[in-house]
């Protein structure tokens, strides 16, 4: 009985020591600056100190100091998954979105957990929406060099339909109709669509008046930008002497010379909407010269929902989610699928817009995981597992020193990055065995230890 | 009876409990983890031999509580040689090594004992041949001995900061146990005691890391009795030097890590044989995050043999994959590919076309 409670406690003890916890600091802050830099002087391989220092920084909006500490903390500690999620929101700060990117997905590749890679992904749906806004601004400012750029062949711009009516209800239809072209012409093998996204950023990032989105030149001028070959605008308006009539008009513009390629047209009930577009769509491909298979052509007839309701309110939802209001946006989607559960677009967009609604509210240190504080190492004589900036030293020197089977298959799999891994092959690491055998030099062929 | 089995089965599960909650990838005591898998190589010699190795390692690597760790290792492995048409194979188990480490502090010194335990097959004098290729330190077979004695080997390793640099010391004595290499021979071969100290140091320079290292083995006589023909000898290894330079860089979300090597031995005597050489390396090697959670790891290299007599060059390349499948196991796949020149002692030079395969499987209790 003494004998299974000892075996009992041991066990216990095992949990006890195995599962106990790192030391925790609370996060550090911008007046922590100085003293981090202190403690970076003397112990500049620290990944702790360089993590936390990035930190302080990045809260003291010192964004290029923080970059340089936090890469510097990879360097020490590639694993570091809080080094390199700041890393990711330093460089989305100082406008690098394409490094923070590459940050972000370095820390998807870590060992994390599903909720931190949930979050991650959401970062990243953020981050496309930055990029397309700063690929808007930059198109602005290389304009001069981008009208001389040859457009990219059979790409298609589709510009937001300029609702002319009384019926403020259906302004909306103006985003839901653009993404239903871009839905339908993307069925067209041979044509490429640019994402409504993208043009609606770049319109944004123009700031077009109403008129403006509907002129030909304008739509030249902003196709040439986005390097389309052409670019669809029109009209969605009261039929005149029948208000319960609605009337689509669509143009596709050379974008490089601004002249009217193709035009379709079509009136009906609004409770036809659906069909109308469609006629019309039908109406610029044909005169656009594209014959359809029986495939494309049944791809473009279906529609994304039987409701005129659901896909007003997933036009509700473009709106908000263009204005950055993710949370409205989300909402409207969820209207939308309320009243159609099989509108699978407004299904993905509702999930897509609640992920960035809640990214947007998640502060930096629930991203890195360190609301709970920073590890500082302090606790090193009872954690000796847990890494210091002389383990890879240690590592390095016993490999050398008494090398083993054991070790020298472990370093070969997975469990240590290039980074600290010797760059010896196994013959030189291990012992000294007699050569020569290739060339007959060999006098006694006898390994030994 | 029952009781008491399930209170041990409970404390296994705890201490894997613990062990896991230790689990990173940076720890110098790692997780329990078991590896295995198959590794291939080989060197095809032009009017020379042609020699692949097939070997099965098997790891267990395991921290017994937070300062000591266990790892225990072997191989089963296939050499086979072909000169003139006229093939050997050699198949069997390798020694079996076991080490264990202990840290003291704060990661300040680390005492480690390695036992060499001689479960490797033993050779025939005939198969001998074979073996001296698979030994060649230049062409770096994965199992380069199969069988030696019973060893002991302690080492001491300390680690320090001085400003930006990391230093680190390694001492160790290896001393042997005489044994019989030969199945058909009663040739005893007692080898002398083995010296060897590292000297490792490494820094961050901006965003990247340098390490160096140098070390130096050296060796007792060994002693050598029961030749056929009734001879007894000394042999005198000569010492060995070797110097390791490595710069790695953040290179996109990956790491890339320029090297070099060189490794220095000196002419043995006693025996009259003429087996100095010096093996000079230099390659890249790099990692990056493909998809979500597997890396692709590519590998160029160039390696150059200066021996007494002849010369040989190596210019390889390749790539390996770390795979993650799950939270457990970790699949890695490599190839790499070498083509050289070889200049026998006769001074004619031949064409060295080389492989290298390898799949390791790497399980996480």
């Amino acid at each position: 009985m003494t004998r299974m409670r000892a075996l009992a406690l041991a066990g216990f003890a095992a949990v006890v020591s195995g599962c106990a916890r790192s030391v925790q600091a609370p996060a550090p802050t911008p007046a922590d600056i100085p003293a981090l830099e202190a403690a970076r002087q003397q112990r500049p391989n620290d990944a702790s100190v360089l993590t936390r220092l990035g930190i302080a920084y990045f809260d003291a909006k010192d964004y290029t100091k923080a970059r340089d500490a936090l890469r510097a903390t990879l360097v020490v500690e590639p694993t570091s998954y809080a080094a390199a999620v700041y890393l990711g929101l330093s460089y989305e700060e100082l406008g690098n979105l394409d490094s923070a990117r590459v940050s972000y997905n370095r820390a998807a590749g870590m060992r994390i957990t599903s909720g931190q890679r949930e979050e991650l992904t959401a970062r990243l749906t953020l981050l496309t929406r930055k990029e397309l806004q700063q690929d808007a601004r930059n198109a602005l400012a290389q304009e001069a060099v981008l009208t001389q750029s040859a457009p990219v062949e059979n790409t298609i711009a589709v510009f937001p339909f300029r609702y002319r009516g009384a019926n403020e209800e259906l302004r909306p239809l103006e985003r839901g109709l653009s993404q239903l072209i871009v839905t339908d012409l993307s069925k067209v093998a041979r044509l490429r669509l640019l994402e409504r996204e993208r043009v609606q950023a770049l319109l944004d990032e123009m700031q077009l008046t109403d008129s403006g989105r509907v002129q030909s030149a304008t739509g030249a001028r902003s196709g040439r930008m986005l390097r389309a070959a052409s670019v669809v605008q029109g009209t969605l308006q009261d039929q005149p002497g029948n208000g319960s009539q609605l009337r689509l008009d669509a143009n596709v513009i050379n974008a490089t010379n601004a002249s009217v390629t193709a035009s379709g047209a079509a009136t009906d009930r609004l409770q036809q909407l659906f069909e109308v577009e469609k006629t019309v769509v039908l109406q610029l491909l044909q005169k656009m010269g594209i014959t359809l298979s029986a495939a494309e052509r049944r791809a473009i007839s279906e529609r994304p929902t039987a409701d005129l309701q659901a896909f007003l309110a997933y036009s509700r939802g473009l709106e908000a989610e263009d204005r950055g209001d993710f949370q409205a946006a989300a909402d409207q989607f969820n209207a939308a699928v309320a009243r159609d559960p099989n509108f699978r677009t407004a299904k993905d967009k509702q999930a897509q817009n609640q992920r960035m609604a809640a990214a947007m509210g998640t502060t930096p240190a629930q991203l890195a995981g360190i609301q709970g504080g920073v590890p500082t190492g302090a606790d090193r004589p009872q954690q000796p597992g847990t890494p210091t900036p002389r383990v890879i030293t240690l590592r390095n020197v016993i490999t050398g020193s008494v090398p083993s089977h054991g070790g020298l298959i472990t370093g070969q799999v997975g469990g240590q990055p290039p980074l600290q891994r010797p760059p010896l092959p196994e013959a030189i690491q291990t012992d000294d065995p007699r050569t020569g055998g290739l060339t007959g030099q060999i006098i006694i062929i006898i390994t030994r230890p | 009876m029952r009781t008491s089995t399930k209170a041990a089965l409970a404390m296994v599960a705890a201490l894997a409990a613990a062990r896991g909650a230790q689990a990173q990838d940076d720890q110098l005591v790692t997780a329990t983890s078991f590896i295995t898998g198959i590794q291939g190589r080989g060197y095809s010699v032009k009017d020379g031999p042609d020699t692949r190795q097939f070997a099965f390692p098997i790891a267990l690597i395991m921290p017994v509580n937070e300062r000591l760790s266990v790892d225990i290792g072997t191989y089963y492995a296939s050499t086979r040689s072909e000169v003139s048409g006229a093939a050997t194979t050699v198949s069997g188990l390798t020694d079996t090594q076991v080490r264990g480490s202990y840290v003291f502090g704060r990661d300040a010194l680390v005492a480690t004992v390695m036992v060499n335990i001689p479960t490797g097959k033993k050779q025939t004098t005939a198969e001998s041949g074979v073996l001296g290729v698979a030994a060649a330190n230049f062409l770096s077979f994965p199992v380069n001995t199969y069988r030696t004695g019973l060893s002991v080997t302690g080492g001491l390793a300390f680690a320090t900061e001085a400003g930006a640099w990391n230093l680190g010391l390694a001492g160790s004595l290896r001393m042997s146990g005489e044994y019989t290499p030969f199945t058909d021979d009663n040739l005893k071969y007692a080898p002398g005691t083995e010296g060897r100290i590292k000297l490792g140091v490494d820094r961050t320079l901006g965003t990247s890391r340098l390490a160096a290292g140098f070390t130096f083995s050296t060796f007792g006589n060994d002693d050598f009795s029961n030749l056929s023909g009734g001879g007894n000898g000394t042999y005198q290894p000569g010492n060995r030097y070797i110097g390791e330079l490595s710069m790695s860089f953040l290179a996109g979300n990956g790491t890339l890590t320029g090297y070099m090597w060189d490794f220095y031995r000196q002419k043995a005597g006693g025996t009259g044989s003429a087996n100095q050489e010096n093996i000079f390396s230099l390659g890249a090697n790099g990692s990056w995050p493909m998809g979500r959670k597997m890396r692709i790891e590519p590998l160029l290299e160039a390696r150059f043999w200066s021996p007494d007599q002849g010369s040989g060059r190596l210019f390889g390349g390749g790539a390996a994959l770390q795979i993650p499948m799950g939270e457990k196991f970790t699949l890695s796949p490599a190839a790499r590919f070498d083509l050289g020149k070889y200049e026998f002692t006769d001074g004619s030079k031949h064409n060295i076309t080389g492989w290298g395969a390898s799949l390791f499987v790497r399980y996480e209790i």
